[in-house]
Formats: structure tokens, C-alpha cells, sequence
């Protein structure tokens, strides 16, 4: 409710001090809970994905999203993306029928300092699916069915 | 300025361990930690001050390669039993992540229940008066007996199994480790921890921890979060290894 009051104050001034502070709040909080090691994934880099969902696994103890995404040079290449367990992910409101094959899909992960295509959600940013924001910039999901 | 403040308050408000929705008003038997329990500390072991280690103990930290802190290797390259799923055990369930991985106490008469929610594992602590065993069998969770000292619980343990890791950081704990919790529930919605772990065969001396706060967290129920050996064999082929670069064919 705070957030949600404070996110509002946020949008009516439009301040990007402002705007700078939620993002550092989420960034300083997800940093803290995350738990995924800190060896693997580049916390410096952020990856924007658009393509096609091919499977999501919602398994325990990490789910896993996999998508076919093209490069900048229009190759097709396959990601899997790194989440928390379901148990996690269902409290902030997400759910096994969230994605499923074929869905039009777009968010953003930080990738492997590996240099392959794997990566670790960033679920404080936008994940669209088919066209529609399935997750709120406070962190809970829309329902999209 | 104004606005640059207010965003400040509402991080420190968001993030702040003892946060303003304690009600140290509000009536509560101290002699009861029936219910979940939700860290707030950010310090995933003990305190950040490790004492020295032996040689046995340095030995087992350096064989240790971890995927969180200083050490961090990638997930696919590192051998914390963690990501085998292994049992965590005692005392590293304390320190699993900030506030996403609650635990509960359930109180009976003889016995408090320690349920922690990763890896759906419950701990028991004996409070029929019985003493410690002399020399048990090691266990991944140890054996545990707890005794009040009037408001603060105190539980004893000791036959640890040496293969779990004290932290997420690679910390050694061996069978010889003895460990003593100090809770305290310091008004409804606060319990305090304090843990001294002396294990003289991994330490030069005893290690005192950091006091730990707990938060209870009502509308939190506990939720099966079972690490499950097979899909976390499939996750570490498809994910874990790829992101270390090991690409399975």
C-alpha cells in the first residue's frame, strides 16, 4: 500500500530524482534478497529479450523460462532465464499458467559473465506478454487470463 | 529537496530492518514464539567477523568453492551441497536469504518444532528437560535441547554433520561444533537471536554472532518448497551449467 501510494506521488510530479530514488529502492532491495549466487550473472548488464516462449518450468527450487529470441543479426538464439523458486514467485503473484509455448514475450534479464545465453530475470522490469504488461512496476503481476 | 528526502525515507522505511509496523504495544506471551519468523538482518552468517580458523578449518574453506561473496565462483562451477540439495542443516538454515525464506515455530509441551520453509525441513528442539546425548550420531540438523531462562530460550546442540557448510560463503562446521541460540521475544512482532557457535576444531576461538532480528509475519504461511534432486539436476543441466559455460549436448 506504502509503495503503491509512494509510486503514485511519483507519477503525478513526474521528478526524475524521484523516479532515480524508486529504481535505486528496488534495486537496493532486490540485491538483497535475490537468491541466485553472485558469481554467476552480470550485475552491471541488463539484456532486453523479444521472442517466443518455448517452455517454462516451474520447478523447485529455481523455475526457468526458456525463449527463442533473434539477435541483431536476426539469428534466432535460445535463452533460459534463471528465477526464483514458485513458492517466491507465486507470492508475488505469478503462476505456473503465466507463460506458456508460443507466447509473444518481452523482459529483461542480467546476463552470464559466461558470454552464453543465459540470465537472471529482472522482475522489477516490464514483462510483456502478447502485447500486454503482466508485471506491475511494484513488483506484483497482473492476472492475464 | 523535498522530493529527494521523502524518496529516502520511503527506501529506509521500505528496507529498514525494524521497520514501523512493530506493535511492541500489543499484548503477547514472551514465552511463546509460536508462529512465522521472517529475518531481517542482511549478514548471511554469523557476523562478519570470522575468527581465525585451524588448519583442519582452512583446509575445508579452501575445498569449499561458493557461489555468493568474495569467493563467488559461477553457480555451474561451484560445489556448495546447496545446489545438489543437499540438506542445509544447522546453523546455516538461520542464515538462508533475507525475507524470502521464512521460518515458524510450532510449540508443544515437550518439544519446539523449527520449520523452515527451504527445503520443507523442521528441526526439533527438546524442551522435556532431557540432557544432550554424550556422543551422538552426526545429523544435519544436530541434536537440540532448549530450556528456558525467563524470557529467553535457550537451545544447546551439538552432533552436527560435517559435510554441511556453516554459510552461503563456504565457513566450515564440523562434528565437534557445539552450538548455543539465545531467543528472546522482545515485544509481539521482534525476536531477538543471538548464536555462539564453539567449534574448536574448525575455530581458534568461539564465534558470537551478530544479534539477528526476526520479524513475525502472520500472513505468511509456510509453502512447500521441497528442493526436489530432479528437477534441480534438470535446472543445473539447462541453466546453472550453461551460465558457468559448460553446455551439455
Amino acid at each position: 500500500m506504502f509503495v503503491r501510494r509512494f509510486w503514485t506521488v511519483c507519477m503525478r510530479t513526474k521528478l526524475a530524482r524521484c523516479m532515480f530514488c524508486v529504481a535505486g529502492l528496488f534495486m537496493t532491495c532486490a540485491a538483497i534478497v535475490a537468491h541466485h549466487g553472485t558469481g554467476t550473472y552480470d550485475s552491471t548488464k541488463s539484456v532486453t529479450l523479444s521472442g517466443i516462449v518455448t517452455e517454462f518450468a516451474f520447478t523447485n527450487p529455481h523455475a526457468a523460462l526458456f525463449v527463442d529470441a533473434k539477435d541483431e543479426t536476426g539469428k534466432v538464439v535460445s535463452w533460459a532465464i534463471e528465477m526464483n523458486s514458485p513458492g517466491v514467485l507465486a507470492r508475488a503473484g505469478w503462476s505456473k499458467k503465466m507463460f506458456k509455448y508460443g507466447d509473444q514475450i518481452m523482459l529483461t534479464v542480467r546476463p552470464s559473465k559466461a558470454g552464453t545465453p543465459v540470465g537472471l530475470i529482472n522482475r522489477q522490469k516490464p514483462v510483456v506478454v502478447n502485447g500486454k504488461e503482466v508485471l506491475k512496476a511494484d513488483g506484483t503481476a497482473n492476472a492475464i487470463d | 529537496m523535498r522530493h529527494t528526502i521523502l524518496a529516502l525515507i520511503a527506501t529506509l522505511a521500505f528496507c529498514s530492518p525494524v521497520s514501523a509496523q512493530a506493535s511492541p504495544s500489543l499484548p503477547h506471551d514472551s514465552r511463546d514464539l509460536s508462529g512465522t519468523w521472517t529475518r531481517t538482518n542482511r549478514v548471511l552468517t554469523m557476523s562478519n567477523e570470522t575468527p581465525p580458523m585451524t588448519a583442519w578449518g582452512k583446509a575445508k574453506f579452501d575445498a569449499a568453492k561458493p557461489v555468493y561473496g568474495p569467493r563467488a565462483v559461477a553457480g555451474g562451477l561451484g560445489n556448495d551441497p546447496m545446489m545438489t540439495c543437499d540438506p542445509v542443516g544447522m546453523p546455516r538454515y538461520l542464515f538462508l536469504e533475507v525475507s524470502i525464506y521464512p521460518m515458524e515455530f510450532v510449540q508443544t509441551p515437550n518439544r519446539i518444532l523449527q520449520h523452515f520453509e527451504w527445503g520443507n525441513a523442521y528441526r526439533q528442539i527438546w524442551t522435556d528437560g532431557r540432557q544432550l546425548p554424550k556422543d551422538p550420531e552426526p545429523a544435519w540438523m544436530g541434536y537440540s535441547v532448549g530450556r528456558w531462562d525467563g524470557d529467553t530460550l535457550i537451545v544447546n546442540s551439538l552432533g552436527f554433520d560435517e559435510r554441511t557448510w556453516l554459510d552461503h560463503f563456504g565457513n566450515p562446521v564440523s562434528d565437534q561444533a557445539r552450538v548455543e541460540e539465545r531467543y528472546r521475544r522482545v515485544n509481539r512482532d521482534t525476536l531477538e537471536l543471538t548464536i555462539t557457535l564453539n567449534d574448536p576444531k574448525a575455530y581458534a576461538k568461539p564465534w558470537v554472532s551478530e544479534k539477528k532480528l526476526f520479524k513475525l509475519d502472520p500472513k505468511h504461511e509456510i509453502q512447500e518448497l521441497f528442493c526436489v534432486p530432479s528437477e534441480n539436476d534438470a535446472f543445473n543441466k539447462r541453466v546453472r551449467d550453461p551460465g558457468a559455460g559448460i553446455i551439455h549436448k
